[in-house]
């Protein structure tokens, strides 16, 4: 059995795709690209495809990794050369022989927000704010729990990086790096609202837009790297 | 706001995106040719209907034509856009609809029909005919409900009659010089209504007498007295749809579709597409199988349907249905038989495709006694029935759906009390044949729908149940259906009573549809957004007694809304049929002998 691990593109219309629409598409395509697929057992028998971690509906994303099962091997150029809707686009691929799964070591993936504000935050300290909000003694979050009740989230251990990148008249563009994966998550929208809800502005928030740029994970020397390099020997 | 803002505020975004596989990007001359199709209903409804997919298609490979498609926005998304003053798109290019040079809607049921005007406002484009301006979209419709056109004859200018893939090509014919600017708007249609199969209402006036009844249209130019169907006399050799569109969401059919034949045999009276749809055309088992080879070598799909309206009696369905399953089972494709006839043969044909998986199983007695089944010859009997269960039970199924109607002429307290003994037999049945190894328990599903009558059947002149007869009829079923492994789902009779009004609706219904859409109906086959009330005060203010069309029997001799329009079926025919009905005589499959619908004579010429 042979594992193909694929990078791509999800951006413009196609980030409105939800996650099983993606996978629907990629069985499709696959298909009909004729790809050697391995089948589940069972009664519905489903390709073997694994995704290291769905993007929310609405996120778009400039390195997305997943992996499919094939029963012989087939050139990459021809893998490199299948057509996706536009907005869809396989960047990189190789074969991987690896035992180690995407989702279980995925830690960490690196956004960019683009955050619109209601007014005009032009002179707003954004810099030392961050500083201030990063070395606050705590700040929490409520986050709906898998019992569906509601529990209080500490988000300072889960961010890496937070950092801005533009700051226009309402216009802010931030960059992050959050936890992600088995051991917890923080969703970007979270973070910016926690951030301004900290300076009493969560209001003043009119739209965030969200591009993943990076899945992570940590190897054995604990330095964040791309999913996709991940092997036996890391 | 832009598009994409409003998506990021929407329920299932991937509805308006387009982009889909097999979708087309055209570019836009001067002389290109923006047409529309429209579904009067969401993106997972409209996706699901193969027409719809046929004429995509078919436009597109038009050189000159750009076909695009767009649907009804669910409410949030519509909210969303009349807040924003955001106008209804095109899914391929994001176009406001209002830049198309022509609007095709397709009438699959009456339910929809102020759906039609919601996209239409939506678009800024004004409702009535008369009120467009030539820069306006050309507003054209076809499609089942078109065969009785009037209830919305005032908002569209052309209604296509029959299969559209010849008479569409021959339409854009006389549409290219009034593009160019040649010929005006008026000239155009006059042109159009001469083609075989088109309609302009604008050309026909009705009259009707001082009760209300219809007595006849008044040409107002040089066009056709009766407007004859079209349809595409070789089938096996005309336009065939080779690949499909492959939605992103999952829509309600998500597979591979390859009409197997059109038309049906069988002559049941209650079906108006039996009637409509004749004569009978199979294509051949090799176009079926290559057909189905280019489809899914195109699209991926990992289930092929084999449809038509009624797939079991394709003559080579057993050899079909045999080549197929050896041919796709390596690669996981499974086949799917949209509708099942009951008899063992059908079985045989179902073990072949579901060697492993049991789903339930689908079938339509249509009445629960003999005698009712005669009435409206559905050649079902009681025998074909038992032998069924005994076979489906003995092969490892333990569930079944079984679909009746009720309102039905001549029905009475027996016939319902049949349909309640039907699904007794089955769950006695399943206790005597189940095999050994069956654990489960049996379920046997009763689905009853109210019966409206449809032009162009037997049954056209009938009274059809009212409300009150309807759900009297249910709450005596509940009654009768109290076997704990029987469920019981009955289809809502205040729909049926309005899908009624407009089955057999006239002109005058235009308007009543308008104010009930002003009011806010919208979405009127959901459930969730059927205002009843709405209706009943826009059928009371525009003075319309919906029991005119309803509850009232015609008599052979009025002159009906759709006489203007020539099914191929002789009047004659459907007297002796509704004759025959009421004495429960059968009429035999005209497969094995013409029964004389007048079809031949009328529209072909020669033998069907």
């Amino acid at each position: 059995m042979l594992t193909l691990r694929l990078v791509y593109t999800k951006e413009n219309y196609m980030k409105f795709l939800s996650h099983l629409e993606l996978m629907k598409l990629f069985e499709r395509i696959f298909r009909f690209h004729q790809l050697p697929l391995k089948y589940s057992e069972g009664f519905n028998p489903i390709p073997k495809m694994t995704f290291a971690a769905p993007l929310s509906v609405g996120y778009s994303s400039l390195r997305e990794v997943m992996e499919v099962q094939l029963s012989e091997q087939l050139p990459l150029e021809r893998v490199l050369a299948i057509q996706f809707p536009s907005g869809i686009k396989i960047i990189d691929a190789s074969y991987v022989n690896t035992k180690k799964s995407l989702m279980a070591h995925l830690s960490h993936a690196e956004y960019l927000i683009k955050v619109d504000m209601k007014k005009n935050i032009e002179q707003l300290p954004l810099k030392e704010w961050i500083e201030k909000f990063l070395n606050a003694e705590t700040v929490t979050i409520e986050k709906k729990g898998k019992n569906g009740k509601m529990r209080s989230l500490e988000i300072l251990p889960l961010i890496n990086r937070y950092e801005i990148v533009y700051q226009g008249e309402t216009e802010t563009i931030f960059r992050a790096v959050l936890q992600s994966g088995s051991q917890g998550s923080l969703n970007p929208e979270a973070l910016i609202e926690a951030f301004f809800g900290f300076y009493q502005m969560a209001h003043e928030i009119q739209t965030i837009q969200v591009e993943r740029r990076l899945l992570l994970f940590t190897d054995s020397d604990g330095q964040l790297k791309d999913i996709f390099s991940l092997k036996d020997d890391v | 706001m832009n598009l994409e803002a409003l998506l990021h505020q929407v329920e299932k975004p991937s509805r308006y995106i387009g982009g889909e596989i097999n979708t087309f990007s055209k570019e836009i001359g001067d002389d290109t040719i923006r047409f529309c199709f429209a579904f009067p209903d969401v993106y997972e409804v409209g996706m699901s209907h193969l027409g719809m997919q046929i004429i995509y298609s078919l436009l597109n490979q038009q050189k000159d034509v750009f076909c695009e498609r767009t649907f009804s926005p669910w409410p949030d998304m519509e909210a969303l856009m009349r807040e924003n003053h955001y106008k209804l798109f095109s899914l391929e290019t994001k176009s406001s609809i209002g830049d198309m040079d022509i609007l095709g809607f397709t009438l699959q049921y009456e339910l929809s029909y102020t759906n039609i005007l919601n996209m239409l406002n939506l678009s800024g484009i004004s409702l009535y005919s008369k009120d467009r301006h030539d820069r306006e979209p050309l507003i054209i419709a076809g499609g089942p409900c078109a065969y009785n056109p009037e209830p919305i004859a005032d908002f569209v200018d052309i209604f296509f009659i029959g299969e559209a893939e010849e008479v569409l090509l021959e339409f854009l014919e006389v549409y290219r010089p009034y593009k160019s600017g040649q010929i005006s708007k008026n000239e155009m249609l006059l042109k159009a209504a001469n083609i075989p199969g088109l309609y302009v209402p604008k050309f026909y006036q009705p009259t009707y007498d001082e009760s209300g009844i219809l007595l006849g249209y008044q040409r107002t130019e040089a066009v056709p007295e009766k407007i004859s169907k079209r349809f595409i006399r070789n089938f096996d050799e005309g336009f065939t749809l080779e690949t499909m569109i492959v939605p992103f969401a999952d829509i309600v059919h998500d597979r591979a579709m390859i009409e197997l034949f059109r038309g049906c045999t069988k002559g049941c009276r209650f079906c108006q597409a039996g009637m409509l749809y004749r004569p009978i055309r199979e294509r051949k088992p090799e176009t079926v199988i290559n057909t189905i080879d280019k489809i899914l070598s195109s699209t991926g799909f990992e289930e092929i349907s084999l449809t038509s309206l009624s797939t079991m009696d394709y003559s080579k369905i057993g050899p079909l249905v045999t080549d197929l399953v050896e041919k796709y089972e390596k690669e996981n494709i499974s086949l799917s038989l949209p509708s099942l006839r009951l008899d063992s043969f059908s079985i045989d044909v179902v073990e072949e495709i579901q060697k492993v998986k049991k789903t339930g199983l689908t079938f339509a007695p249509e009445a629960g006694t003999q005698r009712l089944r005669d009435v409206i010859n559905k050649g079902v009997t009681e025998a074909n029935i038992l032998d069924t269960y005994k076979n489906i039970f003995s092969l490892g199924w333990h569930r079944v759906k079984l679909y009746f109607m009720i309102g039905l002429p001549t029905e009475t307290t027996e016939d319902l009390d049949g349909i309640s003994e039907i699904a007794n037999l089955g769950t006695f049945t399943f206790k005597q044949v189940k095999p050994e190894y069956m654990k489960k328990s049996v379920q046997v599903t009763v689905s009853t729908s109210c019966f409206v009558p449809k032009p162009f059947t037997p049954f056209q002149w009938m009274a059809q149940e009212t409300v009150d007869g309807f759900y009297s009829k249910i709450n005596h079923l509940k009654t009768k259906l109290l076997n704990k492994k029987v469920v019981y789902n009955y289809h809502d009779p205040v729909t049926s009573v309005l899908e009624g009004v407009f089955a057999r609706g006239d002109r005058r219904l235009s308007k009543v549809i308008e104010t009930a859409y002003f009011k806010g109906c919208k979405f009127d086959g959901w459930a969730e957004f059927f205002k009843p009330k709405l209706w009943d005060e826009a059928l009371k203010e525009c003075g319309i007694d919906p029991d005119f069309y309803t509850s009232r029997e015609r008599s052979f001799d009025e002159f009906l809304p759709w006489d203007i329009i020539d099914a191929g079926i002789n009047k004659q025919y459907l007297i002796s049929e509704y004759q025959k009905a009421l004495n429960a005589d059968s009429t035999a499959d005209c497969r094995d002998g013409c029964t004389g619908c007048g079809l031949n004579v009328n529209l072909i010429g020669g033998p069907c």
